[in-house]
């Protein structure tokens, strides 16, 4: 009786439920007219402000680009605002479902993936190592390298006497061998895996800016001078004269075998013409194998026992039939 | 003489020597070592002498339309080679077999099926997986110590320290490659023209065993890490054959193994079938593609297709695709989510689309056919540099130190390319990993990183890098040079695939070519390099293998990219129409090249006037549905023959010398095409004698590999069933042993002969038994008369037996082709070479009733053992394969007395 009361119920509540149109799994709250919070708006706002300054950051920092080396501190206040409203943890607020459940689209998600694809487009996270009060840092070598490539930098721009050279170019690069040398060790130091980089977009493309302003003060430019031509030529030529020198013994051996084989002949009665001796010989078919030592050792054995017995393999009837082989020859 | 104990064909032999026939001048010329030619033909006037009409008047004329082909390298058949016995044999026994068979229930034999294909796709995914794993890792260790030496290079003079490295490995590799196919010499190349022989029915020897696996697998790793523009794909094709060949018997000849699993699928009709399906698998697992493994194996694999077959190939293609891709997820620690594709990963293409054809589709097609191009280039100078090969490079040191040649002029090359083009090293060349220039240090460059990897790597590289990533003058070196190294690298000694150089040389020539056009079209949007790369690739592929169907399918899969496919055939069709006008395949010119008797998808053209008493072997050899097992013995004994016409007895009272035996020279495995043939002589005599015309009233077929399994279980009571327990190795007849008593017992073939063989009618021509033939893969088929009988023609006019009724083989068919250029192509008709035997064994050999250069041989051999054991000289040389052929003027300007070849 008491299921039976309460299966009723339940279908009652559940005819109730659906004669009102509307989704049962929504508390009644929810269907009312839909007003954020002041607490919610608030977060909404730091984590709009977050974002717009971030963006503002990053495409600042565009050209040249500097998008991690320039915002890495402002990407700690944007988490935070976002883990406010969506993350879990202690910092987590009530709003996740106040924001996110009513509708299909939620701008402020996809504001957020549009960020973390811009990081991880720039690889931010190998240049940065994260402190623990959740704020960012840049890297020991990265410090270094921006340090080095911004004393390359000055020098260059800055420091260089332009009016006392004779030649600019060539004292430009003299004198800035030595920052332009240590920017080199330090880059190098960061990028050492060149499958996988170690660092992120933006050190490759700083190293790649002070490797064209280098080259464009006619620093190190690699043309490909007459000598290099040369000396490149140097492969080449070992490979050629290796090519000559083994085609050409195996062309010396051919003929050197060719004319044994034929003085050999001469000297054993030529019975019939060398013709295309060697033109078919393949042996790689499968259908030669190549003499089998122990085979061969026990046969001459058994042949050198045999003979040592006296045992003549010829039958009679073999050495008849080479009487009469012979015979009929003389006779022609 | 014991007669009785040697089957003797010739029953006038003695009084040929005594009559002196007109070939004993050339014996007499011999023995007295004069030096005559070995195409010796009687005169005129000795034929006239004999009663016959001189040949100058036959009236036979040469074939206008199919010419002879001269004896030289590449334009021949290699008699050595024996066919597969795809016919399946419903003998009596056999029949009694199969009931025994039944009572298992056709399920089990459908469960067995199934599990062996299940059992040949995983294992052939295992290989491949190891074989990829091996590869990576070992390239990854090798090139980072060749990058991290090259990073610290400041000038192109240190290049000379990671060059050194670089080269080191490459030699030390290369010797292993090398050492494989020492060791077993099949394992050479892609292995895919073997497998494409086995599957057509040629048994190529020690082509599907599993020290061929073993050396085709270290081989080919070994191949890719010195360097060498070589794939793994291919050799891949040929590991999947050969496990599918393995596993699918239940036993194993090398290990000494015999299980009793899949006991019924111990015939060569069976196992083609499951080597067929492992082929598929093999491609699936080296391309990823179940679809292009499928397509595969019946392009170019499977000669008899029937509907289970084809789900057969699905479910082993399936089912190694799934576990190749199941373990590499495992094996990088994403298990289950299907990320990898096979050995040959070509990169996402993304979203790419090719919406119209226009501009792009004239650029493509252009391509297309300058690659087309190239592929005949290629294949015609491959060939000409492995006949050189063949020619001179005959010591195993040699060609050894020309394997190392080429992989140190692999590093000389890519040195070469640095130093000239001089642009930038390249960073994150993988393509998970952005592709992009950063000039870090002057003079290491851009090519470096497309050099600095495996060649499946490089190929990405090239399909996926940014447009401007490659100059125009280093891609063009680059393509150029790997073209040459490829071209000199295929058939080296060394387990190689072509698919991936052909596939990294188009790619440059399209990237070349797309380069190009951006340099004088530089608002043209449609040129994007990468897919200039893919279809330089496709073409170049389908230039130099020509298998348009399949790999459309292989490369649709593999670059995962559906919108493609419509182009791809486009550029497949054109690339390979405009080179077959040339030649043909690469595969196919090494086949021929092999003297591989392959039969060609349809009969050669304009053959319809060549009736079949042309082309068949003379002479057949048959047998009695009673004979003593002597007498059985001595028959195999005396021929090379593999199958054996069953036919009736000589009526009472007829002379069995007159009505069974024919008057022609007995068969011996020394005897060129050109030598089989009668003495005009005895012919004269047989002739005398009455019509012979036929053997007996064809019965049946009986195989060597029977008899000898007959002799061998002295099956005397012909109630014996014989299982096929010594397959695929039967033993020779020289193993069995027969006592005198067991000589004279009788035994009876009928129960064993295969009565349903096909015959063909004396009256039938050349296209005909060719489809018959290449439509079932037959190994034998008598030809007889309409009395059903097996017979021959003697030209009483001529003295010659041009025309002697017996037996087709596939030797005789190989021997028609269609070859050269399209604008002159025409068939041909090619010569047969057999190889004599030892001196050993030739000194032992009879003299009688054999023919002129054999009897020359022979009488060498002897003087030749004779000197030895009298120590007057010293060890014999080694034999030397050695051809006769009779030169068109001496032959009777082709009046029709070419004899067939011989073995059967």
């Amino acid at each position: 009786m008491l299921l039976f009361q309460a299966a009723l119920v339940l279908l009652v509540s559940l005819t109730a439920c659906l004669s009102k149109d509307r989704d049962c799994d929504v508390p009644d709250s929810y269907h009312a007219e839909p007003s954020t919070s002041t607490k919610c708006t608030m977060e909404l706002n730091n984590l709009a402000d977050s974002l717009s300054g971030i963006s503002r950051c990053m495409i600042m920092s565009a050209r040249p680009l500097t998008a991690c080396l320039s915002c890495y501190p402002l990407m700690s206040d944007l988490e935070r605002a976002y883990t406010t409203i969506v993350g879990s943890g202690p910092d987590q607020s009530a709003c996740a479902h106040e924001l996110l459940d009513r509708d299909s689209t939620h701008m402020m998600l996809r504001a957020y993936a549009y960020y973390t694809e811009l990081l991880a487009v720039s690889r931010c996270e190998r240049c940065l190592e994260r402190g623990t009060n959740g704020t960012y840092r840049l890297k020991d070598g990265v410090t270094r390298f921006m340090d080095t490539d911004a004393a390359f930098r000055r020098c260059m721009q800055l420091e260089f006497p332009a009016h006392k050279a004779v030649n600019a170019s060539a004292d430009m690069c003299d004198f800035c061998r030595p920052q332009y040398d240590m920017e080199q060790i330090h880059a190098k130091d960061i990028i050492k895996d060149t499958r996988d980089w170690q660092t992120c977009r933006d050190i490759i493309d700083m190293a790649n800016t002070t490797q064209y302003m280098w080259e464009h003060y006619g620093c190190d430019v690699w043309v490909l001078t007459l000598e290099r031509f040369l000396y490149s030529l140097i492969p080449l030529v070992i490979s050629a004269v290796l090519i000559v020198s083994f085609y050409g013994y195996v062309w010396w051996r051919y003929q050197r075998l060719e004319r044994e084989a034929a003085a050999r002949e001469a000297e054993r009665g030529a019975r019939r013409p060398s013709v295309g001796k060697k033109e078919h010989l393949y042996d790689y078919s499968g259908l030669r194998r190549r003499p089998n030592k122990a085979a061969m050792r026990e046969r001459a054995e058994r042949e050198e026992r045999e003979q040592r017995e006296g045992r003549v393999e010829d039958g009679e009837s073999d050495g008849s039939e080479e009487t009469d082989a012979g015979d009929a020859g003389k006779e022609e | 003489m014991n007669r009785s104990r040697r089957y003797e064909p010739l029953d006038d032999a003695s009084q040929v020597v005594a009559d002196e026939p007109p070939g004993a001048a050339a014996s007499a010329a011999l023995v007295q070592d004069v030096a005559v030619s070995v195409n010796y033909e009687p005169e005129d006037e000795e034929l006239a002498g004999k009663g016959c009409r001189p040949r100058s008047s036959s009236v036979r004329r040469p074939d206008p339309i199919i010419h002879e082909k001269q004896l030289k390298a590449g334009h021949y058949i290699n008699a050595e080679y024996e066919s597969l016995d795809y016919e399946v044999v419903h003998s009596d026994m056999n029949i009694r077999h199969q009931l025994i068979v039944s009572s298992y229930g056709t399920v089990s034999t459908w469960f067995s099926r199934t599990l062996a294909c299940a059992i040949i796709g995983v294992l052939t995914s295992f290989c491949a997986v190891a074989l990829s794993l091996a590869i990576d890792h070992t390239a990854e260790g090798k090139f980072g110590v060749i990058r991290s030496y090259m990073l610290d290079c400041t000038g192109w003079r240190c290049l000379a320290v990671p060059f050194s490295i670089w080269l080191a490995f490459n030699l030390a590799f290369a010797v292993i490659a090398f050492l494989m196919v020492y060791i077993e010499p099949v394992s050479i190349g892609s292995g895919i023209p073997q497998v494409k022989c086995y599957l057509n029915g040629v048994k190529i020897p020690r082509c599907v065993r599993l020290r061929t696996l073993v050396a085709k697998l270290i081989g080919v790793y070994a191949s890719v890490m010195a360097g060498l523009p070589v794939g793994k794909e291919g050799p891949m094709i040929h590991s999947g054959a050969v496990i599918a060949a393995g596993f699918s018997q239940g036993k194993s000849s090398s290990l000494k193994f015999t299980s009793p699993f899949f006991k019924n699928f111990r015939e060569d009709h069976e196992k083609r079938d499951f080597v067929a399906c492992g082929t598929a698998a093999g491609v699936c697992a080296a391309f990823g593609s179940p679809g292009g493994g499928v397509m595969f194996a019946i392009e170019e694999g499977a000669s008899s297709l029937h509907q289970d077959l084809l789900w057969r190939f699905l479910f082993t293609s399936f089912l190694a695709f799934m576990v190749l891709k199941e373990a590499l997820t495992y094996i990088y620690g994403q298990p289950g989510h299907l990320l990898f594709t096979g050995l040959l990963d070509f990169g996402s293409f993304g979203q790419a689309r090719i919406t119209s054809l226009g501009y792009e589709g004239l650029a493509y097609g252009l391509l297309a056919a300058f690659l087309g191009l190239l592929g005949a280039l290629f294949v015609a100078l491959n060939v000409r540099i492995s006949l050189m090969r063949r020619r001179y490079l005959t010591s195993w040191p040699l060609r050894c130190s020309e394997v190392l040649l080429v992989s140190a002029a692999m590093v000389l090359m890519a040195l070469h390319i640095i130093m000239v083009s001089g642009d930038a090293n390249m960073y994150g060349s993988s393509i998970n990993t952005y592709i992009r220039r950063c000039k870090m240090t002057p003079d290491v460059l851009a090519m470096t990183d497309m050099l600095l990897q495996t060649p499946e790597a490089g190929l990405r590289s090239l399909l996926h890098a940014e447009s401007g990533t490659f100059p125009l003058v280093p891609v063009g070196m680059l393509a150029v040079y790997y073209y040459v190294m490829t071209l000199w690298t295929y058939a080296l000694p060394v387990p190689s695939g072509v698919f991936i150089p052909s596939l990294v040389t188009g790619a440059a020539f399209g990237r070349f070519f797309a380069v190009l056009l951006i340099a004088y079209l530089p608002e043209q949007d449609w040129v994007d390099p990468g897919k200039f790369a893919l279809f330089g690739a496709a073409a170049m592929l389908g230039g130099v293998v020509r298998m348009a169907i399949s790999l459309t399918f292989i490369i649709v899969e593999a670059a995962g990219v559906i919108s493609f496919g419509p182009l791809l055939m486009f550029v497949f069709i054109i690339s390979k129409y405009v080179a077959d006008c040339f030649n043909e395949s690469l595969y196919d010119a090494h086949i021929e090249l092999d003297g591989i008797p392959l039969l060609s998808w349809r009969p050669p053209p304009q053959s319809e006037h060549v009736s079949i008493t042309k082309v068949m072997s003379a002479p057949v050899r048959v047998v009695h549905p009673q004979m003593t097992a002597g007498d059985v013995y001595d028959l195999l004994d005396s021929c090379t023959h593999n199958g054996f016409p069953v036919v009736d007895p000589p009526r009472p009272g007829q002379k069995p010398s007159a009505a069974v035996r024919p008057a022609v020279e007995p068969c011996q495995s020394d005897c060129s095409d050109d030598e089989a043939r009668v003495s005009p002589a005895r012919a004269a005599e047989t002739a005398g004698r009455g019509p012979l015309p036929h053997y007996g009233r064809y019965r049946g077929l009986l195989l060597r590999s029977q008899l000898v399994e007959l002799l061998k279980y002295k099956v005397y009571d012909g109630k014996t069933v014989l299982y096929n327990d010594d397959y695929p190795r039967y033993p020779s007849h020289k193993e069995v042993h027969l006592s005198e008593g067991e000589r004279h017992m009788r035994m009876s073939l009928l129960p064993y002969m295969n009565p349903g063989c096909m015959v063909i009618m004396e009256s039938a021509n050349l296209p005909r038994v060719y489809a018959v033939f290449r439509a079932l893969l037959l190994r034998h088929v008598p030809v007889v008369n309409h009395y059903n009988q097996v017979i021959y023609h003697y030209n009483q006019l001529t003295c010659h037996f041009d025309q002697v009724i017996g037996i087709v083989t596939r030797k005789d068919l190989a021997r028609y082709r269609a070859g050269g250029p399209i604008w002159r192509r025409s068939v041909h008709r090619v010569p047969v070479w057999r190889p004599p035997p030892p001196p050993s064994v030739a000194a032992r050999l009879p003299l009688r009733g054999v023919c002129r250069h054999t009897l020359a041989r022979r009488l060498e051999a002897r003087a030749e053992l004779r000197r030895e054991r009298e120590g007057e000289a010293g060890p014999a040389p080694p034999p030397e394969p050695t051809f006769h052929r009779r030169s068109p003027a001496a032959s009777g300007d082709g009046d029709g007395t070419e004899r067939e070849p011989i073995v059967v």
